[in-house]
C-alpha cells in the first residue's frame, strides 16, 4: 500500500490510518481547497505572535532547538567576554548577530529572531528599571515615615517637658 | 497585477508573470511547504521554486474555471513538499544502518502498481464525499492536519482552540473516516 512509502514499517494503527489519510489527500476536489484559511493564517500571524509573546513571554517558544543553541551560543559568549574582561565589568552586552541564528523561512521569522528578541531585551530592561525606581520609592517612602514618626515623638517630649 | 492577469503573462511565457507570481504568492507557498518541511531551509526554497516551475510548465493544462490559480498552487505546493518529504525520508532510511531487504522494500513500493492506483483514486473520491458532508469547522481541521500537515499547536492557535480539543476531535475525525472508507470497501 501507499503508505509504506513514508518509510518505516512498524507502524500503529493509528499512523497507518493518517498516512493513508495524508496520501488519499494528495486527490483533494479542489472546490474543497478553496476556502482562504491560510491567507487569513497569513494575516493573522502577526497578531497571533505577539499575544503568544506577551502570554508566554516566549520569543521563539516554536523552535526550542533553535533556541537552546541560540542559549547555549550567548552562554559560551558570555563566558568567553568574562574571562576576558574578569576585572572590569562592560556595560554593554555583545548582542548576537542576526547571521548567527539560524532563519527559517516562514513568514515573520525575521519578526520572531530580531524584532522579538530585541522586544523582549527591552521589556527586561525596562522592567528592571521599574524595579529599581520601585524600591527607590519605598525606600525614600519608609525613610519619611521613620524621619516623621522620630519628629512627632521629640515633639511629644518637647511638649511634655 | 490580477490573478487573470498573471495567468495571461504566464501563458504567453512572459517573465513577468512569474516575478508577479512569486512577488504575491511568496509568503503562501512557504507558509505551506514550511508547515510539512519544518525547518529545512533549502529544500523549502527548492519546493517554493519547483512549484513555480510546475506552474510555468503546466499552466495550459490547468483548468482555471475549475479552480483558481491560488487553489492550484496550495495542491502544487503541498504534493511537491510531501514528494521532497518522502525523499528525504527514504534518502535518511538508505543511510541509516538498515536493513537493506528494508531499504528496497520502501522503494520498490513507491511505484504503485495500476490496481493500486484504481483503488487509491477510488478511496480519495470516498474521502472527499466524506469530508464535504462534514461541518465547515471540521472540514478546516481535516484539511489542516491531513492536507497541509500542520502541527496540533499551530491548528489550535489559528482555529481558536486548546490542543487537546484539537487532538479530540481528530482522533475522532479519524476514526470516522477510517469506518467510512471500511463501509464503503466492503
Amino acid at each position: 500500500m501507499h503508505f509504506k512509502n513514508f518509510c518505516g514499517t512498524n507502524k500503529t494503527a493509528m499512523d497507518r490510518t493518517e498516512e493513508v489519510l495524508i496520501d488519499l489527500m494528495g486527490d483533494l476536489d479542489l472546490a474543497l481547497l478553496a476556502d482562504d484559511h491560510l491567507e487569513t493564517d497569513l494575516g493573522r500571524r502577526r497578531i497571533i505572535w505577539l499575544v503568544t509573546f506577551f502570554r508566554e513571554k516566549n520569543w521563539r517558544k516554536d523552535s526550542e532547538s533553535v533556541q537552546a543553541n541560540c542559549d547555549k551560543e550567548e552562554g559560551m559568549m558570555r563566558m568567553a567576554e568574562t574571562q576576558k574582561n574578569s576585572k572590569r565589568r562592560k556595560k554593554k552586552r555583545r548582542k548576537l548577530s542576526i547571521e548567527r541564528i539560524p532563519l527559517s523561512y516562514e513568514w515573520g521569522e525575521a519578526i520572531r529572531t530580531d524584532m522579538g528578541k530585541r522586544l523582549h531585551d527591552s521589556m527586561r530592561t525596562v522592567k528592571r528599571r521599574a524595579a529599581a525606581v520601585w524600591g527607590f520609592v519605598s525606600g525614600v517612602v519608609t525613610m519619611a515615615v521613620i524621619a516623621l514618626s522620630f519628629i512627632a515623638i521629640i515633639g511629644k517630649k518637647k511638649g511634655m517637658i | 497585477m490580477t490573478e487573470e492577469e498573471i495567468i495571461e503573462r504566464i501563458k504567453e511565457q512572459e517573465d513577468i508573470g512569474m516575478e508577479a507570481l512569486a512577488n504575491r504568492y511568496k509568503k503562501l507557498l512557504v507558509y505551506i511547504i514550511s508547515g510539512i518541511l519544518g525547518a529545512r531551509a533549502d529544500d523549502i526554497e527548492e519546493c517554493v521554486n519547483d512549484t513555480y516551475l510546475k506552474i510555468w510548465r503546466n499552466v495550459d493544462k490547468f483548468d482555471f474555471s475549475r479552480a483558481s490559480l491560488t487553489t492550484y498552487l496550495k495542491v502544487i505546493a503541498r504534493n511537491t513538499a510531501i514528494n521532497r518529504l518522502r525523499d528525504v525520508r527514504r534518502h535518511e532510511l538508505c543511510r541509516a544502518d538498515v536493513e537493506l531487504s528494508q531499504c528496497a522494500d520502501v522503494v520498490v513500493d513507491s511505484s504503485a502498481d495500476v490496481e493500486d492506483a484504481i483503488l487509491k483514486k477510488e478511496r480519495a473520491e470516498w474521502l472527499n464525499e466524506f469530508i464535504r458532508e462534514l461541518p465547515k469547522k471540521e472540514q478546516e481541521l481535516m484539511l489542516r492536519k491531513y492536507f497541509y500537515l500542520q502541527p496540533s499547536k499551530q491548528i489550535a492557535s489559528a482555529m481558536g482552540m486548546t490542543v487537546n480539543a484539537v487532538d479530540t476531535k481528530l482522533s475522532r475525525l479519524r476514526g470516522r473516516a477510517r469506518d467510512f472508507l471500511k463501509l464503503q470497501d466492503t
